[in-house]
């Protein structure tokens, strides 16, 4: 592809390092924590692990719909990938989140996140942390690739600046290192996320979901009201985004145990089934009176057949293809969450090598 | 006592971590006419949160305030995220302009600005855009890269959504919180007034 037209500088005029600290402090590039400077040689040992061209386009990104796409090439996600302080061999997983083209920054009032699950040999390869501890700040290469994935989206899209180009009313913590891990292949009694969505269990695959504003939390699976307790949670999911399942191996191995789910796909179809609300309130919710009950009225299905239910009928929340599950966490003991998250894309990693 | 550190002194080069913008299109608004008199306008609803009810004031005021225009209550045809050529063509076959509202977050405010635009510019509709205050930088963001830097836009207070019908009244019967101007002046100068060229 040709090389990104050059409207932007590509250097920054020389300083301190102090002062370029606070300068790029000052121009919202950072995330408000000091950054590793970019300078030529780091940027450089960065693009040593790619095949692709420096002022190769690697694609398009906007903090929301209708404010224009920035462009960037690879040199341009280099810099960013520097800045969070990822290892040059993390690189292929940056790159392969910003071909993406789903920004980890948008703007949504309702202060979304992102979430960063890694698949396939590169975790072992870069030491990406899949077990205990995985979905916090305890390792390397989890932590920097994630910082790099919301530096590359705030800086590479044109911006996240409070009042601006970011409105999230209250902010969201996961955002700092948009909740980036590798799945528990190795503990998970079913096939990887990267499986189900069309790879092969020997490629390396970065799967993106989006939204991370409601997290339910729960420990097991009780033998008596087990579905009632996990109907109670995915009430607790807005609405209009759907559950993806944070299971921990013991966990995992429970759902099997309790209600016979040998395969993924199963408990994804009781999930469907399981989360309901009465139609009445379901369509009162705010939520669903801005995003879905429009669709309904458009005519689009199932939500036009959804909106002719009398009130007190129950239905169903979570269309079953939205419905996710991944396998996470190091067996200290069987919690587990329910993120409310869409999934967005997963990109080949092996692409970008 | 701490020795300096002799690097701190050492002025050094690094890349710029900025993607590059996208070309930007000018665009042309639609010919005003020099009065609303005789003349039909839509109000279209975007469809977030209770952008109807603030729309339902802003008729009431045309009802008391200039009864000879005629206006028409629509609301888009679904999400509002989406293009709505069907709504666009109604409102260019059968009105004189249009105001559309209400950006009231962070992805319908620039929604509603490139709606705006759209009818403005490719339908030749007279438009104004009714946002609330918190939006104004992402509104001004939005129109520039979207080609007309000057759209017309309106801002009333935030919230809307929950507010009663006499405290959305108070926002169309009061001052603009960004310019300080009557929000109805705004909107009927807005509709009325030529922009001046690209």
């Amino acid at each position: 592809m040709p090389a990104a037209n050059g409207s932007t500088p590509r250097l920054v005029e020389p300083a301190t390092e102090d002062e370029l600290q606070q300068h790029f402090l000052e121009n919202h590039w950072t995330d408000g924590l000091p950054i590793v400077l970019p300078t030529e040689e780091r940027v450089a040992a960065m693009l040593v692990h790619t095949s692709h061209s420096p002022q190769e386009v690697v694609g398009k990104m906007q903090p929301t719909a209708n404010r224009g796409l920035w462009e960037y090439t690879v040199e341009k996600v280099a810099v960013n990938a520097v800045m969070s302080g990822a290892k040059p061999e993390y690189f292929p997983v940056i790159l392969a989140l910003a071909a993406s083209e789903v920004s980890a920054r948008g703007s949504t009032s309702s202060s979304a996140a992102a979430m960063v699950i890694v698949n396939g040999p590169i975790r072992h390869e870069i030491g990406m942390n899949a077990g205990i501890g995985a979905m916090g700040p305890y390792n390397h290469a989890n932590a920097t690739i994630g910082r790099a994935y919301g530096l590359l989206s705030q800086n590479l899209q044109g911006g996240s600046v409070p009042g601006e180009t970011f409105m999230g009313s209250q902010g969201n913590n996961y955002a700092y290192n948009s909740l980036t891990f590798a799945e528990n292949e190795e503990r998970s009694p079913w096939e990887p996320l990267h499986v189900q969505k069309g790879f092969k269990a020997g490629d390396s695959v970065v799967s993106i979901f989006y939204g991370c504003r409601s997290t339910g939390f729960c420990l097991g699976l009780r033998e008596k009201h087990w579905r009632e307790h996990v109907r109670d949670m995915l009430r607790g999911v807005d609405s209009n985004t759907p559950p993806c399942l944070l299971l921990d191996p013991i966990t995992a191995q429970q759902f099997i145990d309790r209600g016979g789910f040998t395969k993924k796909a199963d408990l994804i179809r009781w999930v469907h089934e399981t989360a309901t609300r009465r139609a009445g309130e379901y369509w009162d919710l705010q939520l669903v009176q801005n995003y879905v009950y429009p669709w309904a009225t458009f005519g689009r299905e199932p939500e036009a057949t959804m909106l002719k239910a009398p009130p007190d009928e129950e239905i169903r929340i979570f269309q079953e293809a939205g419905i996710n599950v991944v396998v996470v966490g190091g067996e200290t003991n069987g919690y587990w969450r329910i993120m409310g998250a869409t999934y967005r894309k997963s990109v080949s990693i092996d692409d970008w090598r | 006592m701490i020795a300096p550190d002799r690097k701190s002194d050492l002025k050094i080069t690094v890349l710029n971590p900025m993607g590059y913008p996208p070309e930007i299109t000018r665009k042309s608004a639609a010919p005003r006419p020099e009065s609303l008199e005789g003349k039909t306008i839509y109000l279209v609803d975007a469809r977030f949160d209770d952008s109807i009810e603030l729309l339902k004031q802003v008729q009431a005021w045309f009802a008391e305030h200039m009864s000879g225009v005629k206006t028409k209550l629509v609301s888009m045809s679904a999400y509002y995220g989406h293009d709505d050529p069907k709504t666009w063509e109604e409102i260019k076959q059968n009105g004189d302009a249009a105001i559309i509202g209400v950006g009231h977050c962070s992805t319908c405010a620039p929604a509603v600005a490139t709606h705006a635009i759209t009818l403005d510019t490719k339908y030749g509709v007279p438009t104004v855009a009714l946002h609330t205050e918190k939006f104004d930088k992402v509104v001004k963001s939005v129109t520039k890269m979207g080609g007309l830097a000057d759209a017309p836009t309106v801002y009333v207070p935030m919230p809307v959504m929950g507010k009663s019908a006499d405290e959305l009244r108070a926002y169309v019967n009061g001052l603009d919180p960004i310019t300080g101007r009557p929000v109805m002046l705004e909107v009927v100068e807005a509709l009325t007034t030529q922009l001046s060229a690209a």
